[in-house]
């Protein structure tokens, strides 16, 4: 008999599904030829062999199940987070850059510090006696550079020109170095003043300047 | 489930070793022993491969409980990792632990040697016989190794299995020390 043939009744007498005549028989050939119980013993030694390679399987599939329980974990809780996280900060994050590239104290000193034209009212100041005109542009150009030193110069220069143009443009330098300073309530102070006045040179741009400080993205800057 | 073999052995061994409760329980009684939690899991893991293969080999008898089977086991093999180390505890039911698991397959898995052997033979079996050897004694039918394996057919698969086998025989028969290793259990 060759092995092959022997591999089917090994199985078989292993499972027990033998019928006892052949069971016997099979008994019987075995304690007469030591070749087939030499390979009846490779065959039992080979059954330890693939428990072996079960209990390999099975550590692996433990360290799997280990892994699949971190990977659940991963996945419920950043992603979810993340999720959130994002829907509330991207806007938060818009409203931010936004009011702070328009909204801030500096923003609105870039875009409102410049002198109008005093003779014709809104327009560039052309016109401006050289005296008075250089010495508001030097104090507008302090703002950016030294505010407290600004306020200081722009009072001084109210003092001055009390009235009238010169004095309406004075007002309006003060105002823009006290919010520069960061002093937001003498400057609305200043500003309500000026939109007060219909007869003031600085009316309309005051009252521009009022509506962005009370402005909700103002709130969001710092 | 276990000794059903195939898918249901594999969902149930999953759900014993997501047992939280039963984890738990385990660490607390070998932290008691001067054990950490690594420990624990490795011989959780250990605990588990053992008593996978007494219940297919029929050495759990349903005396005790599963969970009082699984516990004993467990405790069993932590006071084998005692004595190794020449340290030693008293357990109340040391006795009873003893007559509970049986010794046999536990000194099988744990003997080093052995399973330096058993893994070389394994190597030389390759891939696909190792696959097809283990699915067909976890009682896995021939359809669904040929499907597992995308083997073309049933016959095919079972083919396979058969030359597998052979090669497996000749493999122990040409190794010498894995013989005479396992002839002397």
């Amino acid at each position: 008999m060759t092995l092959e043939s022997h591999i089917e009744i090994f199985e078989k007498y292993f499972h027990q599904t033998l019928n006892p005549d052949e069971k016997q028989h099979f008994e019987a050939k075995m304690s007469r030829d030591p070749a087939i119980r030499e390979e009846w013993l490779a065959y039992l030694m080979s059954q330890q062999v693939i428990e072996r390679q079960i209990s390999n399987s099975l550590r692996q599939q433990m360290k799997a199940w280990d892994q699949e329980n971190k990977s659940t974990i991963l996945n419920l809780i950043p992603l979810h987070w993340i999720k959130y996280a994002a829907t509330l900060i991207l806007p938060l994050a818009f409203a931010w850059i936004y009011s702070n590239h328009f909204y801030s104290d500096k923003a609105l000193v870039s875009e409102f510090n410049q002198v109008v034209d005093l003779n014709t009212r809104g327009e560039q100041h052309d016109n401006e006696p050289i005296t008075p005109i250089q010495e508001m542009t030097e104090i507008r150009k302090l703002v950016f550079s030294n505010a407290p030193l600004a306020v200081q110069q722009a009072e001084k220069l109210l003092e001055k020109y009390k009235t009238g143009e010169y004095g309406d443009a004075a007002e309006w330098t003060l105002a823009m170095a006290y919010l520069e300073s960061g002093d937001e309530h003498r400057c609305r102070a200043l500003l309500e003043n000026m939109s007060a006045s219909k007869t003031h040179l600085y009316n309309s741009r005051s009252k521009l300047l009022l509506d962005k400080l009370n402005s909700r993205w103002r709130s969001l800057s710092f | 489930m276990i000794r059903q073999g195939g898918s249901n052995r594999d969902r149930a061994l999953k759900q014993i070793y997501k047992d939280h409760k039963l984890k738990k329980s385990l660490l607390f009684w070998l932290k008691g022993t001067g054990g950490t939690e690594g420990e624990a899991e490795d011989l959780f893991q250990e605990t588990l491969v053992i008593v996978d293969r007494n219940i297919r080999e029929d050495k759990f008898h349903d005396k005790s409980s599963f969970s009082t089977y699984f516990i004993s086991t467990f405790k069993f093999l932590r006071m084998n990792d005692l004595r190794k180390n020449n340290r030693f505890i008293e357990l109340p039911d040391a006795q009873e632990l003893t007559e509970m698991v049986t010794n046999s397959t536990i000194v099988t898995l744990i003997d080093e040697e052995r399973n330096q052997l058993l893994d070389q033979t394994l190597t030389m079996l390759g891939e696909k016989c190792k696959k097809i050897l283990e699915l067909w004694k976890l009682s896995y039918s021939m359809d669904e190794i040929s499907q597992i394996l995308g083997l073309p057919s049933e016959s095919m698969a079972r083919k396979l299995k058969f030359q597998c086998m052979q090669n497996l025989i000749k493999l122990v028969n040409e190794n010498e020390d894995l013989k005479s290793n396992l002839k002397s259990s």
